[in-house]
């Protein structure tokens, strides 16, 4: 019975795709019977010539009946499909302002959410290109405050290797290195792997081999390029393998290409170059007190992730501990890494799925939006309706039809909303990218994405069109229809309901928006402690400089920048703000500065003095601090004079500045002890005018003075704080954007509705003018209810708010998630838009003349 | 059975069913959608390729059906007219 079920389906497939094979069936089954026929009729005796012509006038028209035989194979309801297609672009293309206002909303809705989704899918989501992602764990701590930290190193992996519980445990780290060919260095990403890496991940390459567990071993060091890489530096020419590249001050010969879609195991953070642990690993490989790798297992089969975690954690707590550390033990925690890991994803997972909520509400409010178009229309249609009920039109066909409709405008909506966002999706990734390190996603269309666009396009037309669909086909009075087009008070409260809910869901994205901007704006204003206008920050990492050489290419880069036109000062630090801090001991950070630092930064001096270049090429044992260090350390004395232990070295405060933020805008200064130094490379170039424009002239000076010293980085300062507030930034942005679409949309759906009943009051607004109604009391009749729908979505939507944005309370800096200042001017703004929509259609409604619409009544 | 089985049965047992043949081939596929006959290739006695058709269960209860139907109908006519010929 089911395969017969099956056979049948199969038949009516093949009838519906593939209409030449069911021709051939019957085309041979009726050669076959003429056959038989003509062989019956020779053996009765007729002669050979006349049976076959014989045969085929019994048989009847051959191509006539193999269609016959195809026509009972159809599905109906395709051809009637075709028909309510038809009919459905008909009705669209004749109501241009209907089809554009539904179209454009939900492909804004649809693009955003498509935006949006794309980047959540590449970061989130997406499979690594390797053999049975599923089974792969990643081994994270969690450190003794709380943090998460996906890096371990080499005693774990040891302390692992061995565990039942795992086919196989590698190790890895992303890693910029310099890479020198042919004379000239550029920054390359890469990536250090352990030598199993490639046969646990199954990954092969595709051209040479990958690298083997014999490469840990080896004293000649191998590296395996991306696939993209070996097309941008060797013109993916096959020649490449065997060649020899200098990373950093190893020279390695490469041996292999990935396969294309391969490019490592962070999501933003590519792989380009790839080699063995051990040929970069250095010292770190032994240290137990650096964390610096990833460990990577693939799971048994039929092991739990559960299991996994049980047996490493064993392992785990019996690796002997540091003696010098304090505190509660870091925690070893077990999880999927299917689709990669990293900390691109960490910094961007909250704000993504900020936006997604965001998006998602807007992607409904214009739902919403198409389904009081559609309700108001079905009401504008009610007599064509009734005509072809009258006429003996099923109602589930004109259901069936009416939802064609719907999902063709949803269709057409998600079509431009893909186009939207092939060109939104981009731009998001690069505000994403601003900062040192560039964000690198692999963005192509895939096919979650396109199916992503599929359903939510298809469920916005079922779902919001089947309502007003069995709205207009669910009307029993069809002789009263016939004078007038009054709402009927069901679809008038179910346009009211839209519109309310409209409202209440742009209070939640507004709000929300408005929250971010004003936290944005705080952080903005931060005083950070220096002056962040007119500086250009250049990074090298010369350390193939040494001892003498390095302090002379120092003093020469210092010499070549300082006389530079439009340069004010020179200087170079260990820490730059807002950079972070590299040393720190329990009461203050280190940070090595040359001269005219503080200068140079705009860090002012309260008292003593500044360090300057005889401190610095003398050593002398002198410090500044800032002025928390000061009221920290030598609250009751004046700090000049005091002395202090730095590392084992005793210092003379000589001088104390402000204090500046190195951390993030949100936290407070850190305490900073400055000690004079040459030789950090990090230089900060005041500049008197556009610091970007002398960024060409520095590339040049760094090239002229050290050909294999690339870039490490070059940005102005200024782009470098913005880079610290990425995440606030796009996020308040966007949900501004959206906010602004959503009451954009919600001021349309209320901008119809009033002008509806306008229209449909004609005839009432008439009487009253006609009885001495003032032109005020008609504006305000037809604005009274524009009032009450927004009032009450406000009255809805602002404690809903108020539970939404406890989300993202992180993200907000000085501003509560309840900032009643913030609330108040949203609320403002939404009555005053929703009260411009209301007005035209309330003058409207105060010119009409008594005379002609008594008349018409 | 075949088509040409099928229609050179028709032909043997009454002559007064001599519809055009080929019409025979469209209500084969008919039945075949509406699930009464399922087919399948076969060789046929003079070692040709040959459409083979066969009464599904469902197929089976409809002939019942419509043989009672038949029947029914039959009598129904014969009361009419079997006054009117006597």
């Amino acid at each position: 019975m089911l395969s017969q079920f099956w056979v049948d389906v199969r038949t009516r497939l093949t009838a519906l795709f593939g209409r030449r094979r069911l021709y051939a069936r019957a085309d041979e089954e009726l050669q076959f019977h003429v056959a038989m026929r003509e062989q019956r009729l020779i053996e009765s005796g007729v002669p050979p010539g006349e049976a076959h012509s014989r045969a085929c006038r019994e048989l009847g028209n051959p191509t006539l009946l193999a269609e016959q035989a195809i026509d009972s194979w159809r599905y109906s309801f395709v051809d009637t499909l075709i028909q309510d297609i038809r009919y459905g672009l008909r009705t669209l293309h004749k109501n241009p302002g209907f089809t554009a206002t539904a179209v454009l909303s939900l492909a804004l809705g649809i693009g955003a959410n498509t935006a949006i989704f794309s980047l959540f899918d590449v970061l989130l989501f997406r499979a690594l290109p390797v053999a049975s992602p599923d089974e792969l764990v990643l081994a994270t701590r969690r450190t003794s405050d709380g943090h998460p930290n996906l890096m371990l190193n080499n005693q774990q992996r040891e302390a692992f290797a061995g565990s039942e519980t795992l086919v196989g445990l590698c190790a890895s780290r992303h890693s910029q290195l310099r890479a020198t060919m042919s004379g000239e260095s550029h920054f390359a990403e890469g990536m250090l792997a352990s030598g199993n890496c490639f046969s646990l991940l199954g990954v092969s390459a595709v051209l040479g081999r990958v690298i083997t567990e014999a490469d840990d071993k080896s004293a000649e060091p191998v590296a395996v390029l991306s696939h993209r890489y070996w097309q941008r530096q060797f013109g993916a020419n096959p020649s490449a393998i065997g060649q020899a590249i200098t990373l950093q001050d190893r020279t390695f010969t490469i041996i292999g290409v990935a396969p294309r879609g391969f490019i490592g195991l962070e999501p933003g953070m590519p792989a380009d170059i790839i080699v063995p642990v051990n040929s970069l690993g250095g010292p770190l490989l032994t240290n137990p007190n650096v964390f610096w790798l990833r460990l990577l297992g693939r799971r048994k089969p039929g092991v739990s992730i559960e299991q996994v975690h049980a047996d490493l954690a064993v392992r785990f707590a019996r690796i002997p501990r540091n003696s010098r550390l304090t505190g509660p033990p870091p925690k070893l925690e077990v999880v999927p890494a299917a689709s990669g890991f990293g900390d691109v994803r960490m910094q961007f997972s909250l704000p993504l799925r900020i936006l997604m909520g965001a998006v998602a509400l807007v992607l409904l409010i214009a739902c919403m939006n198409l389904a009081s178009l559609l309700l108001a229309r079905a009401n504008g249609r009610r007599q064509e309706i009734n005509l072809r009920i009258a006429l003996g039109a099923g109602r589930g066909r004109l259901l069936r039809q009416l939802l064609t409709e719907s999902v063709l405008l949803s269709g057409l909506g998600g079509l431009l909303g893909l186009g939207i966002a092939s060109v939104a999706t981009p731009l998001l990734a690069q505000s994403m990218s601003r900062g040192r390190t560039p964000i690198l996603l692999d963005l192509a269309l895939d096919w979650r994405t396109l199916a992503f666009v599929a359903a939510v396009s298809l469920l916005t037309g079922i779902l919001f069109g089947i309502v007003p669909a069995l709205r207009a086909i669910r009307q029993k009075d069809t002789i009263g229809a016939q004078h007038g087009t009054r709402l009927k008070t069901g679809s008038r409260r179910w346009s009211a309901a839209l519109i309310v809910s409209q409202v209440a869901l742009c209070v939640i994205v507004l709000v929300s928006a408005g929250l971010l901007l004003s936290s944005l704006r705080k952080l903005q204003q931060v005083d950070a402690g220096f002056r962040k206008e007119h500086m250009l920050m250049l990074g090298i990492r010369p350390d193939n400089y040494k001892g003498p050489a390095a302090l002379r290419l120092h003093r020469e880069l210092y010499q070549r920048f300082t006389a530079l036109p439009g340069v004010e000062s020179v200087t170079t630090f260990d820490d730059v703000p807002l950079g972070g801090v590299n040393v720190t001991t329990n009461d203050f950070s280190i940070n090595s500065v040359g001269p005219r630092f503080f200068e140079t930064m705009g860090i002012p001096l309260l008292s003593g003095r500044t360090l300057n270049e005889q401190d610095a090429l003398e050593r002398r044992p002198v410090a500044v601090i800032s002025e928390s260090v000061a009221t920290r350390l030598f609250p009751d004395r004046n700090p000049l004079g005091q002395h202090l232990d730095v590392f084992g070295t005793d210092r003379e405060v000589v001088g104390v500045v402000r204090d500046a933020r190195y951390r993030s805008l949100r936290l407070p200064a850190e305490p900073m002890v400055y000690k004079p130094a040459f030789g950090a490379w990090s230089y900060g170039i005041r500049t008197t005018g556009d610091p970007a424009g002398l960024a060409a002239a520095v590339r040049r000076e760094l090239r002229e003075a050290a050909r294999d010293v690339p870039v490490w980085s070059l940005d102005t300062l200024e782009a470098r704080v913005d880079a610290t507030l990425v995440n606030e930034r796009m996020v308040s942005g966007l949900c501004s954007w959206f906010g602004g679409f959503a009451l954009l949309i919600a001021s349309i759906g209320l901008y119809g509705r009033l002008s509806y009943a306008v229209s449909e009051r004609t005839g009432e607004i008439g009487v009253r003018m006609a009885l001495g109604a003032r032109q005020g009391q008609i504006v305000w009749m037809v604005q009274r209810d524009a009032l009450i729908l927004t009032l009450s979505g406000i009255a809805i939507g602002v404690p809903l708010t108020l539970t939404t944005t406890q989300i993202f309370r992180s993200l907000l800096f000085e501003v509560g998630a309840t900032d009643a200042a913030t609330f108040a001017v949203i609320v403002g703004g939404i009555v005053a838009v929703t009260s411009i929509a209301g007005y035209i259609p309330a003058s409207r409604a105060a010119g009409v003349d008594p005379v002609i619409a008594l008349r018409t009544e | 059975m075949h088509g040409f089985g099928i229609a050179e049965d028709l032909h043997r047992v009454s002559d007064a069913l001599h519809v055009e043949e080929g019409s025979l081939y469209p209500a084969l596929h008919r039945l075949e959608s509406q699930g009464f006959v399922q087919s399948t290739w076969g060789v046929s006695e003079n070692n040709r390729r040959a459409r083979f058709y066969k009464l599904t269960p469902r197929g089976r209860k409809q002939v019942a059906v419509k043989v009672s139907d038949w029947r029914r109908m039959v009598e129904a006519v014969n009361r009419v007219i079997d006054p009117l010929v006597t």
